[in-house]
């Protein structure tokens, strides 16, 4: 790889010749450093090719960004100010979860004996009472769920 | 900032960003994209940029969205070339459908070749800006664009 050589008038070159200020003692360098001359070339064709653009494109509104602008910093104060609700939605569930899990667990006689004492005694109301329990915990998570889709937003 | 002085800013810095963007892009629509996300961030952004350091600042956050642009793609092509779920032909790069014959010649750098070379010659940067606006050393800077400006120039030729 050849060693790079770096012209320390390089950039003053560049900006003077772009701005046609180029002093004498500037055009006698660039004429004969070899580096120089590149950046020139380089300089030249670069500038010829900003120039090159073919139509304006449309730039949205200055308006349109600032009011875009507004509305996501308001999303996020209201993401923010919400967080702890969501926080306490979410303990709430598991501690419900838990305790739903220890009552079948710790006491699956009483649990047995209310079940018993129902199919036997309320034959009529147990069905619709069970019914009625199922569909009652799957909107219970469901809900749950649902309070659960910020985090898995992020 | 309130909303006339944004107005201020965005008309004198908007146009030329999306310029620099669409050059090292070569991809029109992600201008588009990256330039008014670039906006947002600066309007989101908590630190105050003093006046005279702001079109720096801009063009640093275009750039940063750029690379990241270019580092998904390349992540997500590694990923369909693995799973050959298309050609790879049609993987490596459709931004450039309709282009000039200079920027066919621009595409043969690399994106930060083209950054560099853009901030250089038309921005008309100093070093140390291309530095804070790329994230790199002056000395880096200085030899970066020293091999991007020959490789350029050997392209262009005699």
């Amino acid at each position: 790889m050849a060693k790079e050589k770096i012209c320390e008038f390089e950039q003053k070159i560049v900006k003077e010749f772009a701005s046609q200020k180029a002093n004498q003692e500037l055009s006698v360098h660039a004429a004969n450093c070899p580096n120089c001359r590149e950046a020139l070339k380089v300089a030249a064709w670069m500038q010829a090719f900003a120039r090159a653009e073919s139509q304006l494109p449309a730039l949205p509104t200055s308006g349109f960004l600032w009011w875009k602008a507004q509305i996501i910093q308001k999303q996020t104060a209201a993401q923010r100010a919400t967080q702890p609700l969501v926080w306490a939605q979410v303990i709430a569930f598991a501690l419900a979860a838990a305790a739903f899990a220890g009552i079948l667990i710790i006491i699956p006689e009483q649990f047995a004996s209310v079940w018993k004492y129902f199919s036997e005694s309320l034959e009529l109301v147990a069905a619709p009472l069970l019914i009625s329990f199922l569909c009652g915990g799957i909107i219970f998570l469901l809900l749950a769920y649902k309070s659960l889709e910020p985090f898995k937003k992020k | 900032m309130d909303e006339s002085g944004f107005e201020k800013l965005y008309e004198k810095t908007a146009r030329p960003l999306r310029s620099y963007v669409e050059r090292i892009t070569g991809s029109a629509t992600l201008a588009d994209d990256i330039l008014q996300e670039t906006f947002l961030r600066y309007l989101r952004a908590p630190l105050k940029v003093e006046d005279d350091a702001v079109k720096s600042y801009l063009y640093k956050i275009a750039t940063n969205l750029v690379y990241d642009h270019f580092r998904q793609t390349k992540r997500a092509s590694r990923w369909q070339i693995l799973l050959r779920t298309q050609p790879e032909a049609e993987i490596v790069d459709d931004n450039f459908a309709g282009e000039t014959e200079m920027m066919q010649v621009f595409r043969h750098l690399q994106p930060q070749e083209r950054a560099l070379l853009w901030l250089a010659y038309v921005e008309g940067y100093q070093h140390r800006e291309i530095a804070a606006t790329l994230n790199l050393s002056v000395m880096s800077i200085k030899v970066l664009l020293f091999r991007a400006r020959r490789k350029l120039a050997q392209m262009l030729g005699d």
